[in-house]
C-alpha cells in the first residue's frame, strides 16, 4: 500500500506543479511599451508661405508650418496621435487667401484660431484613400499628413506616406501635392512602389489663410489606452489646454516676421526627347534652397513606358542658388520594369507638372532618408519657416 | 532439488534460462522450468492473427523429438497440431488471446506455459521435454503491451485490453484519440488531431481488424483527420501502433500506422454491459458487449454495442457561444484573428449508435481453416448551431426586405449599404431548400449524419504444416448528409468508398526463416453531390459582397460574417461586375447604366437567381501493392528482416482540354519501398534494434481533380456567352482560363470553377508524399516486470503536398489576410527528429503504469497561422512545425485494491504549442524571394509585428520598423510557446464482492478535466490597435472591431493584447457509470 500512496502523492505533487506553471494555454504574451512623451520629441516651426497660383501668377500669403515628432533613432514618434494647431488669438480661420471666400471643408474650425483633427482629415485636402479608407491625420517625423495607422484593420497596417493638396484652405483648383522623389531622394523599389509609394516627405505643411502674429501651439494627443466609448481617444480642448493630460505632446512656435519670400515665378520646360528636359527658374532672394518638383502623371502618355507609369512619378531636383538657373532633369529616373530596366522619366505625349518650393531654413537637408536627427533643424535664421511656392507648369512631353 | 534444476536450466542455452539460473543460485525464485527460450517479435502484419512456432527436443540429448502432440488453447480457440521429424510445429493462424500451450509425448512428462499472442506477432519457443523430472512449470509470462519485446525487428507499440482500461480510465471509454496519445511517438496537435511522429493527420494509416479505415474522401468534419470511424472506439480488443517504416507487409504508411484489433467471441461466454450518465454537459451512454463460442471453439462471435447521446460545452458553462472563440480546429491553425462564429456553429448535441460483429468459423483438419465475418455500423448525427437557431438567418443573411447587410462597401466613414447590394441581397442570392426568402430566419438547427459502414469476409487455411493463406475482401462506406441552412450547404449523402481484395501468405523456410509475401488492390471511388449556396461571390466583385449581421439585439447571434463572401473572386481574370448583368431593367435605370447592364432580362423576363454551386466527386483512385520479406533467425542473438514491398496508385483523373501536360505522369505512381530491420539481444533483459525504411503516403482524392457539376447552369445554356465590360463573349474559360466561354453557362461554370478551386489547381500534378524512416530503439526489462524502451528517430518527407497562397488582401472586419488562389505542390520538406521513451509496468493489484513521452524537433514548410507564402517556398524556408507541441508526457497510473477499489489518474502535459507570427517573412522584394522583418512592406496589412515609419519605411529588405507590437518575436512565425499544458483525468471505481454470483456489478465515477483547462492557444488579435511607438503602448482607436456593431463582446477585456486566448474547451465534469460483467 505505501507504493500506490507515494506513487499517488509524487503524481499529485508533480501534476500541481505543472498546472501551477502553467495555465492551459491561456496566456498571453506580455507587451513592452514604452511612452511616447518620454521617447519622442515633437517641434515646430511657423512662418509665412508666399503662394502664387493661378493666371497671373496671383500672389497670396498664408501659414507656413513645419513640425517633426521623432524618435530618438529619428524615425516617427508614433503612428498614431491626433494634432491641432492653435494659433494667436487674432489668427482667424475664416478667409482663405487665395480664393477670397471662406475656407473650404474646415468643419468647426470655421471662425476659430485652432486648426483640428476635423479639418485635416477632411478628403478634400487628404485626397481619397489609397485603400479602403482614409487615413487620419498625425504629427509624424517630419509634417502633418493623412498617414496614422487608422485606414485598415487594425492588426498592423501603416500606411505610407501620403501628401496633402496643398496650400490647406486654397484654390482647389490649383492645390498640388509634395513629393520628394529621384535624383534628390532615393527612388523606391518596385515593391515598395506596388504597395502605393510616391515619394518623401518634404515637412512643410501650408494653409492659406492670412497668418498672424504670435505664438502658435502643435499638440499631438496619443491615446493612452483603448480607445473605446468609455475611454475615448484624448483630444486637446480649442482653448489650448490639454486635456487629459500626459497624454498630449506640446511645442511651441513664434511667428515674428510677416514679411515672406518673394513669390516664385513659374519655372519653364524644355523636353530633350529622350524623357528628361531641362527646368528653367529663378530663384527669388532670400530662398536658401529651392525643391523642383516634376510631377509625371500616371497612365498619360503612349508606348510601352506606359506601362511602368501606371501611377504618378515625382521628380525632385534641389538647388541651393539663386538667381536664374537652368537644372537638368535626367532622362530615366522612371519606375524601374518588372525585369529591373530603366524608364523614362516623362512618357512620350505623357502629362507633366513642374513647380517649384524655395525656403529659408534648411527644408531638405532636415528631411527623410538622410536625416534621422532628434531634432532636425526646421528653422531659418530669422527663427522662422517661410517657403515660396510657385504656381504649377502644366505641359504634355513631346 | 535446486541443482536438479540448475541441471535443467543448463540444457538451454538462451538468455532467460541463465537469467533464471542466476536467480536460482542466489535463492531468489524457487521454480522449475523445462523450457525457456521465447522470441517474441510484433510485426506489422495485415494479417488479423498471430503465429507460434517453435522446436521440441529432448531434455538430456537434445536431440529433436517427433511425434509430440502440441495444443494452443485459449478462451478464443484451440489449436493441435504435432512435431515433425526435425521436432518442430508452428501455428499460422492464432487468434489474440492468452494461450496455454501443452506439449505431450508418451514416456515423456507433458509441459506447458502461456504464451500472449497479438495480431501479426509471431513467437518463437524451444522447448526441452524431461523424462525424468516431475516439474510444474512457472514461467514469466510477459505481457505483449510491455515495453520490452525480446527480439523485436521494428518499432513498435502495443495496448493491450488492460491498458486501455488503464489509458482510457475506465472501459466502454469511446475517446479515441485520449487512447493514441498514451502512445508514444503520437502527439495531439493544437488543433485535437493525432499526429505520428509529426507527420500530417492524412499522412497515417489506419486498419481495424485488416479493413483500411483510411478516409477515402476528405473527411468533412475535419479536413485534418484521415479515420473514417469518427475516432470512437467500439469493440476494440487492443490497439498495435507502428510508428515510421514499420515492416513490408502494409502499404501506404506514410508516417505511422494504426492497427486496431477487434474483440472476438470466447467460450466461456461473456456479456458486459455499461451505463453512464453525466450530468454537465449532458450524456447518456450505454455499452453492451456479448462474446460467445461452441465448446468446440469452431464458431465464435463478438457483439459490441455502443449508444451516445450528448450535448456539447465548450469553455466556461454559461458563456455566450460567440465569446468563446475558436475551436482551435481552423483557426488556430490558419491563424485567423477572433473568429466567434466557428464556436457558434459548432456541434450542440450527438447522437451515434456504433455496432461492432465479428464472426469466426474455424474447421477443416485441425480446424485450419477459418472464415470471418466483421462488421462495423455507425450511426452519428450532430446536431450544430451551438450558439442557438432562434433569429439565426440563411446564409443569404438578410434581415428585412428591401435592406441587406449593414456594410461591406466601404465608404469615408467606415461600411455602407449600397442599392446594388440591396437588389443582390433581395432578388439574386440562390435559396436554400425550403427557405421562403432571403431574410427568413432558418427554422431547424444545422445538422450532420454521419453513416458509417465498414465489412469484411476473411478466410485463412492452412497450407501443409509451414504455410498460412489468408484472403479477405472488405468494403468501407463513409458518407456525410449535410443540412445546414444557416451555413448554405447540402449534402445529401456525400462520401466515399473503398473496395478491396487482398492475399497475405506466411511460409515457414526451415527453422531460420519466416517468409511473407502477398498483395492488395484497392479500389476507391468518392460519391455524391454536394450543394454550396455561398459561392454567389464567384459571380460579384468585393464591392457587392453580401454578408449579414446580428439580427436580434436579445440573442448573441454571430457577428457580421461571411463565410466566403469577403475573399475576392480567385479567378485572375474574372469578370468584374457580372452580376449586372441578373439584374432587372428597372434597376439598371435607377442606377442610370444603359450599356452593361440587365443582359439577362431579356432571357429570363422575370428575373433569375445566381446559380447555386453543385460539388460532384470525379475521381476514383485504384491503389495496389505487393510485397516481399524474410524474417531470419541470424543466431541466437541477433535477427534480421528484409522487404520490399511495392506501392501504387492510379487516379482515375478526368483529362480536360487545356489541361497540364503533366497530368499522365502523375496520375500513375509506383514505389518500391525497402525495408531493412535487425534486432541484437546483448543479455536477457536488453534487446536493440535499428530500423530502416521507405514508406508513401497516397495523396487523397480530394487533393485531385476536384470540379463542379455544370447542372446548375443548364438554364443559361442557350444565352450566348457575355462580357459587360467589354460587350464580347467571355474569354477566361478553360482550365488555363484563356479560352472563349461556348454559353453564358460555360462562363457561369468556370467562374464558380475557379472561385471554388483556383484556375489551376483543377489538375494539380501532384505525386504522393514518400518518407524515409530510420529508428533505433533499446528496451530494457526490470527486475519486477517493469519496462522501457527509448527509440530515437529521423524522418525526411520528400514531394510532401504543400498548399501555398498569396496574401492578397485584408478581411475589412477582422484584419486576417485574404488569400489569393490556393496552389498545390509536391515541394515540401518535412524533417523530424526525436526521441520517444515507453515505461510500462502491468500488476493484477497495486500500481500498474504506463508512461509515455515523445520529444519532437520537426521543420517543414507549414508556417503557422497561414498559407505557406510562394516566396518561402522558393527559398525552401522551412519553420518548426506550428501545430506540434515539441514535448509531450502521458502518464496513467491504475492503482487496484485487493477489496475492489480502483483508482485510475490519468494525466496529459506538453510544454506549449508555437504560436506567434515572427519577426521574420518570406517574400518576393523586387522580384527576388528573400527573408524580410515582418512589415507591412512585407506583407500587405496582415499580421505583421513591426511597423514602418509612414513617411521613412525603408525598402523591403530593411524597413525601418518605427513601432511593434510590444512582444518579443523571435525568428520566424511560431516562435513563442504557449504556456505549459496539464490534462488529467481521474477515474475512482468499486468492484463489491460477488459471493459466488456470476454477475460482477462496477461502480465507478470519472472525473474529466480536472483542473478544468480551458483555455486553447492564443490567436492573433486583430483588434489590437496600431501602434503608438516603438515598443508600443497599448492600442488605440482604429480597430475596426472597436465599435459595435463589429465588437465581440469580449474583445473589449483584451483589447490590449496581441493575442488573445478563449475559453473553448470542455469544462470540469462527472461522468458516473455502472457496468456489469457476467
Amino acid at each position: 500500500m505505501k507504493l500506490p500512496i507515494i506513487g499517488s502523492l509524487a503524481l499529485g505533487a508533480t501534476t500541481a506543479a505543472l498546472v501551477a506553471c502553467g495555465n492551459g494555454g491561456a496566456s498571453e504574451p506580455p507587451v513592452t511599451s514604452y511612452d511616447p512623451a518620454a521617447t519622442s520629441k515633437l517641434q515646430f516651426a511657423v512662418g509665412v508661405a508666399t503662394l502664387a497660383f493661378g493666371p497671373g501668377q496671383k500672389v497670396a500669403y498664408g501659414l507656413n508650418t513645419v513640425e517633426t515628432l521623432r524618435q530618438k533613432n529619428g524615425l516617427s514618434g508614433t503612428l498614431y496621435n491626433v494634432p491641432m494647431i492653435i494659433g494667436p488669438t487674432n489668427f482667424n480661420v475664416l478667409i482663405s487667401t487665395e480664393t477670397g471666400s471662406e475656407v473650404q471643408s474646415a468643419g468647426g474650425d470655421t471662425g476659430t484660431n485652432h486648426i483640428t483633427w476635423g479639418t485635416l482629415n477632411q478628403s478634400l485636402w487628404t485626397g481619397p484613400p489609397r485603400g479602403l479608407k482614409s487615413s487620419s491625420t498625425g504629427a509624424f517625423g517630419y509634417g502633418l499628413c493623412p498617414c496614422n495607422s487608422d485606414s485598415g484593420p487594425g492588426n498592423g497596417f501603416t500606411p505610407l506616406y501620403q501628401a496633402y493638396y496643398q496650400p490647406i484652405y486654397g484654390n482647389i483648383a490649383y492645390v498640388a501635392r509634395w513629393y520628394g522623389g529621384p535624383p534628390a531622394f532615393p527612388a523606391a523599389g518596385p515593391s515598395v512602389r506596388a504597395l502605393g509609394w510616391l515619394g518623401y516627405s518634404l515637412g512643410f505643411n501650408d494653409f492659406a489663410v492670412a497668418p498672424a502674429l504670435g505664438t502658435y501651439h502643435l499638440y499631438a494627443a496619443v491615446p493612452p489606452a483603448y480607445d473605446t466609448p468609455q475611454n475615448p481617444t484624448p483630444s486637446p480642448g480649442p482653448n489650448g489646454t490639454p486635456t487629459p493630460p500626459p497624454g498630449i505632446l506640446a511645442a511651441g512656435a513664434q511667428l515674428a516676421n510677416l514679411r515672406g519670400l518673394p513669390p516664385f515665378a513659374t519655372p519653364s520646360f524644355t523636353a530633350d526627347g529622350h524623357g528628361g528636359g531641362t527646368i528653367h527658374l529663378s530663384v527669388p532672394r532670400g530662398v536658401s534652397e529651392t525643391m523642383v518638383e516634376v510631377r509625371a502623371v500616371g497612365g498619360s502618355g503612349i508606348g510601352v513606358c506606359v506601362q511602368s507609369h501606371q501611377t504618378d512619378s515625382f521628380y525632385t531636383i534641389v538647388t541651393h542658388h539663386n538667381g536664374t538657373q537652368g537644372l537638368f532633369l535626367a532622362d530615366d529616373l522612371g519606375p524601374l520594369t518588372q525585369s529591373g530596366h530603366k524608364t523614362p522619366s516623362i512618357c512620350p505625349r505623357g502629362e507633366y507638372q513642374i513647380y517649384a518650393a524655395g525656403v529659408d531654413y534648411p527644408a531638405y537637408e532636415s528631411s527623410y532618408p538622410q536625416n534621422l536627427a532628434q531634432l532636425p533643424l526646421i528653422k531659418g535664421s530669422g527663427g522662422q519657416a517661410d517657403v515660396t511656392t510657385s504656381n504649377l507648369l502644366t505641359g504634355s512631353y513631346p | 532439488m535446486k541443482s536438479a534444476l540448475l541441471s535443467a536450466l543448463r540444457c538451454c542455452d538462451c538468455w532467460e534460462c541463465k537469467l533464471l539460473e542466476d536467480l536460482l543460485r542466489v535463492n531468489k525464485l524457487i521454480v522449475l522450468i523445462g523450457l525457456c527460450c521465447i522470441t517474441t517479435t510484433a510485426a506489422a502484419l495485415a494479417e488479423t492473427a498471430g503465429i507460434i512456432s517453435g522446436t521440441v527436443t529432448d531434455e538430456r540429448t537434445h536431440l529433436p523429438l517427433a511425434g509430440v502432440r502440441v495444443e494452443a488453447k485459449s478462451p478464443s480457440g484451440t489449436y493441435r497440431t504435432v512435431t515433425d521429424a526435425q521436432g518442430r510445429f508452428r501455428f499460422l493462424s492464432l487468434l489474440p488471446d492468452n494461450y496455454s500451450l501443452t506439449f505431450s509425448l508418451v514416456g515423456y512428462l507433458p509441459y506447458s506455459e502461456s504464451i500472449v499472442v497479438l495480431n501479426g506477432s509471431q513467437q518463437t519457443v524451444t522447448v526441452p521435454l524431461s523424462k525424468t523430472i516431475k516439474t510444474i512449470a512457472v514461467t514469466h509470462a510477459r505481457s505483449p503491451g510491455s515495453a520490452f519485446q525480446r527480439g523485436m525487428t521494428i518499432d513498435t507499440y502495443t495496448v493491450t485490453g488492460a491498458q486501455i482500461e488503464t489509458v482510457q480510465g475506465k472501459a466502454f471509454n469511446t475517446n479515441e484519440n485520449q487512447l493514441l496519445r498514451s502512445i508514444p511517438s503520437v502527439t495531439i496537435d493544437k488543433s485535437g488531431t493525432v499526429s505520428i511522429r509529426g507527420g500530417f493527420a492524412f499522412e497515417a494509416a489506419y486498419e481495424f481488424e485488416g479493413i483500411d479505415y483510411t478516409s477515402p474522401q476528405p473527411n468533412l468534419q475535419n479536413t485534418l483527420q484521415n479515420i473514417s470511424n469518427f475516432g470512437l472506439l467500439n469493440g476494440v480488443g487492443s490497439v498495435q501502433l507502428i510508428p515510421g517504416a514499420g515492416d513490408a507487409t502494409r502499404g501506404d504508411t506514410g508516417t505511422g500506422l494504426v492497427l486496431f484489433t477487434a474483440k472476438h467471441g470466447t467460450y466461456p461466454s461473456y456479456f458486459h454491459g455499461d451505463a453512464e450518465v453525466q450530468q454537465f454537459p449532458f450524456l447518456h451512454q450505454l455499452g453492451l458487449e456479448w462474446g460467445w463460442a461452441d465448446p468446440s471453439q469452431r464458431l465464435s462471435n463478438y457483439a459490441g454495442f455502443i449508444g451516445q447521446r450528448r450535448a456539447f460545452q465548450y469553455g466556461i458553462p454559461g458563456t455566450a457561444a460567440n465569446t468563446l472563440g475558436t475551436l482551435g480546429t481552423n483557426a488556430a491553425t490558419l491563424g485567423s484573428t477572433i473568429d466567434p462564429n466557428l464556436v457558434y456553429y459548432a456541434p450542440s448535441f450527438l447522437k451515434s449508435n456504433d455496432f461492432v460483429d465479428n464472426l469466426i468459423y474455424r474447421f477443416g483438419h485441425n480446424q485450419g481453416q477459418r472464415l470471418q465475418f466483421f462488421i462495423q455500423d455507425q450511426a452519428i448525427t450532430q446536431t450544430l448551431d451551438y450558439g442557438g437557431f432562434a433569429f439565426l438567418p440563411y446564409i443569404s443573411g438578410g434581415t428585412s426586405a428591401g435592406k441587406c447587410a449593414p456594410y461591406v462597401v466601404i465608404g469615408p466613414q467606415g461600411p455602407v449599404n449600397t442599392a446594388q447590394q440591396n437588389f443582390t441581397c433581395d432578388n439574386l442570392i440562390p435559396l436554400f431548400p425550403g427557405q421562403p426568402n432571403t431574410f427568413a430566419f432558418v427554422s431547424s438547427p444545422d445538422r450532420l449524419n454521419s453513416p458509417f459502414l465498414a465489412y469484411k469476409f476473411e478466410y485463412g487455411v492452412n497450407l501443409g504444416t509451414t504455410s498460412l493463406l489468408t484472403a479477405r475482401y472488405w468494403r468501407t462506406w463513409a458518407e456525410q448528409s449535410q443540412i445546414m441552412p444557416a451555413q448554405g450547404i447540402l449534402a445529401d449523402p456525400y462520401g466515399g468508398k473503398r473496395t478491396a481484395g487482398q492475399i497475405d501468405v506466411t511460409t515457414q523456410l526451415g527453422s531460420k526463416n519466416l517468409l511473407k509475401y502477398g498483395g492488395i488492390y484497392e479500389f476507391i471511388v468518392p460519391y455524391g453531390n454536394r450543394y454550396d449556396f455561398t459561392s454567389y461571390t464567384a459571380f460579384t466583385t468585393p464591392a457587392y459582397i453580401i454578408g449579414y449581421s446580428i439580427t436580434h439585439p436579445n440573442q448573441p447571434l454571430p457577428l457580421p460574417y461571411t463565410y466566403t463572401g469577403l475573399l475576392p473572386n480567385n479567378n485572375p481574370s474574372a469578370q468584374q461586375g457580372l452580376q449586372q448583368d441578373f439584374f432587372s431593367p428597372q434597376f439598371c435605370a435607377q442606377l442610370g447604366l444603359h450599356s452593361n447592364c440587365g443582359y439577362l432580362s431579356g432571357y429570363f423576363p422575370g428575373g433569375v437567381r445566381f446559380p447555386f454551386e453543385e460539388d460532384i466527386a470525379t475521381v476514383s483512385q485504384q491503389q495496389y501493392g505487393a510485397y516481399l520479406q524474410d524474417t531470419i533467425e541470424l543466431s541466437s542473438r541477433w535477427k534480421g528482416e528484409a522487404g520490399l514491398r511495392l506501392d501504387g496508385y492510379n487516379f482515375q483523373i478526368p483529362t480536360q482540354a487545356g489541361a497540364p501536360a503533366s497530368i499522365p505522369a502523375v496520375e500513375h505512381q509506383r514505389l518500391y519501398e525497402p525495408h531493412l530491420n535487425v534486432s541484437y539481444l546483448p543479455d536477457p533483459r536488453d534487446t536493440i534494434r535499428f530500423g530502416f525504411g521507405h514508406t508513401l503516403s497516397a495523396p487523397l482524392p480530394s487533393l485531385l481533380g476536384a470540379d463542379v457539376s455544370r447542372a446548375p447552369y443548364a438554364a443559361f445554356e442557350n444565352i450566348p456567352s457575355y462580357d459587360n465590360s467589354t460587350g464580347k463573349p467571355a474569354s477566361y474559360c478553360g482550365p488555363r482560363v484563356t479560352q472563349l466561354c461556348s454559353s453564358y453557362a460555360d462562363q457561369l461554370y468556370w467562374l464558380t470553377r475557379d472561385y471554388r478551386y483556383g484556375a489551376a489547381s483543377l489538375e494539380a500534378p501532384l505525386v504522393g508524399a514518400t518518407f524515409t524512416n530510420i529508428d533505433l530503439s533499446w528496451a530494457h526489462e526490470f527486475r519486477d516486470g517493469a519496462a522501457m524502451k527509448i527509440t530515437p528517430f529521423y524522418r525526411r518527407g520528400y514531394n510532401v503536398i504543400e498548399q501555398t497562397a498569396q496574401i492578397i488582401g485584408y478581411n475589412y472586419q477582422t484584419g486576417s489576410p485574404v488569400f489569393g488562389n490556393v496552389a498545390y505542390s509536391n515541394l515540401g520538406i518535412q524533417k523530424a527528429t526525436g526521441i520517444e521513451a515507453l515505461y510500462t509496468k502491468e500488476v493484477p493489484v497495486g500500481v500498474s503504469v504506463q508512461l509515455g513521452a515523445t520529444y519532437i524537433s520537426q521543420f517543414g514548410n507549414e508556417p503557422p497561422g497561414t498559407y505557406l507564402q510562394p516566396a518561402a517556398l522558393a527559398l525552401g524556408e522551412t519553420y518548426r512545425s506550428p501545430d506540434l507541441s515539441p514535448f509531450q508526457l502521458n502518464a496513467a497510473l491504475n492503482y487496484r485494491s485487493k477489496n475492489g477499489w480502483r483508482i485510475n489518474p490519468i494525466v496529459g502535459f506538453n510544454v506549449g504549442y508555437p504560436y506567434g507570427t515572427g519577426y521574420y517573412t518570406a517574400v518576393y522584394c523586387n522580384g527576388i524571394p528573400v527573408i524580410v522583418p515582418n512589415t507591412s512592406l512585407a506583407i500587405i496589412y496582415s499580421q505583421t509585428p513591426g511597423y514602418i515609419d509612414p513617411l521613412d519605411p525603408g525598402t523591403c529588405t530593411k524597413p525601418n520598423i518605427a513601432a511593434t507590437r510590444g512582444i518579443h518575436e523571435p525568428g520566424l512565425p511560431g516562435g513563442l510557446l504557449t504556456t505549459p499544458r496539464v490534462d488529467a483525468d481521474l477515474t475512482v471505481e468499486y468492484r463489491p464482492p460477488t459471493h459466488g454470483l456470476l454477475a460482477q456489478s462496477v461502480f465507478g465515477l470519472q472525473i474529466q478535466n480536472l483542473f478544468n483547462q480551458l483555455y486553447n492557444v492564443p490567436v492573433y488579435n486583430g483588434c489590437y490597435g496600431a501602434p503608438v511607438t516603438t515598443g508600443l503602448q497599448s492600442g488605440n482607436a482604429p480597430c475596426t472591431y472597436s465599435t459595435a456593431p463589429y465588437a465581440p463582446p469580449d474583445v473589449s477585456a483584451h483589447s490590449s493584447s496581441p493575442y488573445l486566448t478563449f475559453p473553448n474547451l470542455a469544462p470540469l465534469s462527472f461522468r458516473f457509470y455502472y457496468q456489469v460483467q457476467i
